[in-house]
Order: structure tokens, then sequence, then C-alpha cells
């Protein structure tokens, strides 16, 4: 994706383009890929009409990571809120490598190691895990995660170390 | 040995986003702190181990279908707004040129209604030129109808001779003769409306303009 510009017909392609590693974040963040799915088509929407009126500050790559961390963050918050019945087969809110029916021509699953990794992402904490896929999908520095999150800068730094030295401490295990 | 930078601060180093002059200092305390060196070797690994997860995941065909409707018809709509796009990108330039006379105009506003208030006849109730202009068109209008209907009845000629005494179903026209008029019964002198009207008769025929009865 380059930076932003040109016009309706330039962008849709670049949104397209974009739609797999978009949906590969959150997929992630979210858990479930029929909720990745709808969220990934609003967040390249919000970004195609928004385009109108709002010039991003920064890169259009990053501000539509932005997009979709807030669509992510108010489905999880949502979901957080929603009481829960015990009827509800929650099994779905899984990355589809942990249900063990996820479809290798989706990427998902590579190797051992891609599945603890998975594994290791999907038990972080929603705001953990946030920074280290902005960081990984959006290829966001800190300082505009932090931009992005409205978090301090310090924050953002402090979830990064937790979960990066939960991923380091799963790889170290894991190596023979 | 100097007290160990904030672990914040190595993860910024781990992921080189520490900017030069920093660097040094950071790798001058690497090198005479093991417990920091463990530190930031556990981060670069779980920086490492995150490339393990696949950059991309495939949308499924249909979803992706769906996304190229979707922007197709967003571009659609975004095609068709130029112009209220235009309009409305102007819109504040608008404002900006009117607004600096606000006060002009308010000025100008509070000496009409002044001079409105003071110049008005007391009791004198308030009619728009508009309302006069109607008033007066509905006046011309009723009298011309009424002097129709009147000359239907008195049986007027076309030359202006009188026929009312030989009108046929004439009734007994109640007046002061002496003067020249006549004046009409109620139910002779009725508008096109039905609406009955007072109103006085020349001998020659001619109507005077009437007023309802109302």
């Amino acid at each position: 994706m380059t930076d932003r510009g040109g016009d309706s017909e330039d962008i849709e392609q670049q949104l397209v383009a974009a739609a797999p590693r978009v949906y590969g974040f959150l997929i992630r963040l979210v858990g479930r890929p029929d909720v990745a799915e709808d969220l990934m088509q609003e967040t390249m929407l919000r970004a195609f009409r928004s385009l109108e009126t709002y010039l991003p500050e920064g890169k259009f790559h990053a501000w539509v990571f932005r997009i979709a961390t807030n669509l992510a963050r108010d489905w999880i918050r949502s979901r957080k809120r929603r009481p829960v019945t015990g009827l509800e087969d929650d099994s779905d809110a899984l990355p589809a490598t942990l249900r063990g029916d996820a479809r290798p021509e989706a990427g998902l699953v590579r190797s051992e190691q891609a599945q603890a990794v998975e594994m290791a992402v999907a038990q972080l904490s929603d705001a953990d895990r946030e920074v280290l896929l902005m960081r990984y999908y959006g290829e966001l520095p800190f300082k505009e995660i932090a931009r992005a999150t409205g978090e301090p800068l310090g924050t953002v730094l402090a979830r990064a170390h937790r979960a990066l030295a939960k991923l380091g401490d799963l790889v170290s295990e894991e190596e023979p | 040995m100097k007290r160990c930078p904030d672990k914040t601060e190595w993860v910024l180093y781990a992921a080189e986003e520490v900017s030069e002059g920093r660097r040094g200092d950071l790798e001058a305390h690497l090198e005479a702190c093991e417990a920091c060196r463990r530190d930031v070797s556990a981060l670069r690994r779980g920086l490492r181990a995150l490339t393990a997860l696949a950059r991309e995941s495939p949308v499924r065909p249909e979803g992706l279908e769906a996304l190229k409707r979707h922007l197709r018809v967003a571009a659609a709509h975004r095609a068709a707004r130029p112009a209220f796009a235009k309009a409305t990108a102007d819109r504040p330039r608008v404002i900006a040129a009117v607004w600096r006379y606000r006060w002009v105009a308010a000025a100008a506003a509070i000496v009409l209604a002044a001079a409105t208030w003071t110049l008005w006849p007391a009791g004198q109730p308030v009619r728009t030129a508009q309302d006069a202009d109607l008033s007066d068109a509905i006046a011309e209008i009723t009298v011309a109808v009424e002097i129709l209907e009147t000359d239907q009845y008195a049986g007027t000629t076309p030359n202006g001779s009188s026929r009312l005494e030989k009108g046929p179903n004439l009734p007994a026209a109640a007046g002061d003769a002496a003067n020249g008029l006549k004046t009409l019964p109620a139910d002779l002198c009725r508008l096109s409306t039905g609406r009955p009207v007072t109103g006085q008769v020349n001998v020659d025929g001619r109507r005077e303009p009437c007023d309802p009865l109302v």
C-alpha cells in the first residue's frame, strides 16, 4: 500500500489489495472469521468514504489500521457488555487454528511453531495483543501505535514489553 | 554501572526505533548488564516469533467480491456528488464574507424596526403591501361580479339604457327614488359565492359597490 493519494479507482485497488492483511489482523484481534470479515469490509468502506473529507495524518496504511483497530475495539467492548446467557457456544471466539478447524488454504496453519505463536498471541490480553498485532500487521512504529490508539507512548511500550517477553519465553521453550 | 534504563526503552531498542545517539548509550549499558541483555534477548525472540504468523490471511472469494461491490457503490455515490462537495467547500467562504457585515446588518434592522414603530399610526392594523394589493384585487373582482349580476337582473341593455322596471322577475325594489337610487333586496344582491350583500343601484341600472352583510 502506498502513501495516500490517487483517484477513486486507484484507492479501491489499494484497499482491495490490503484486504487480506487487514483481515489477518482483525481475525487475530477478534478471534472470529465472520466478525473479522465484516469488520474488514467496514474498515475499507470507512477508509474510502473518509478520503473525501479527511486528509489522514501520516501514512494511508497506518490510517487504515487505525480504523480497523477502532472498529475491533468497539466490537470487543460491545461483546464484553453483552450479558452471558449460558446458551452461547463461545468456541467461535477462538482463532480458527485453536479450534482445530483451520483451513490450510487460509494460511493460518504453517507449522507447529506458528501454531504455538498463534496460541500465545490468542492468550494475551486484548490490549497487549492489539499492540503486537498493530506492530506486526500494520508495520507501525510504537509512536504511531500510541497516536492511533490514543494511549500514552509509555503505556503502549509497557504492553509491548509484556507481550514480547511472553512470546520470547515461549520461543525459548520451543527451541531445542 | 549506571542505573538500568526503563524496560520500555529496551522495546524501542529491540525494535530499532531509538535514535543513533541513544543507541550508543544503551549498547554501552548492555555490555555491562547481564539482566538487561537477557531482557533484550527475550524481546528480540518475541519479535522474531511474530514473523511465524502469516502476514496475510486469504479472504473468502465471496467476501472479496462483496468488498469490491461495496467500494464500487461508494465510488458511484462519490462521483455523483461533486457539485454538492464544491458547494459545501465554498460555504465557509460565503459565510465569512457575510459575517464581516453582521454588525451593519444588525444596526440597520434595529433602525428600521424603530422607525416603523414610531411612524406607524396608533391603532392602525399593520398591513403589508402584499395584503393591501390582494384586498384591492378581491374588491375589484367582487364589484365586477356584482355589476354583472345586477345588470342581468335589471335587464340593462348593452347600450346602458335601463330596463329595470321591465324585468320579468323583478321584485318590488325599496329605495330612495328621490336621489335616483334604489336599494336592492338581499336576494337580488348576492355574490357569485352566494353570500348576500346590501347595495344600491342607480336608476339607469349601474350598481354602486355593495357592502357584504356579514
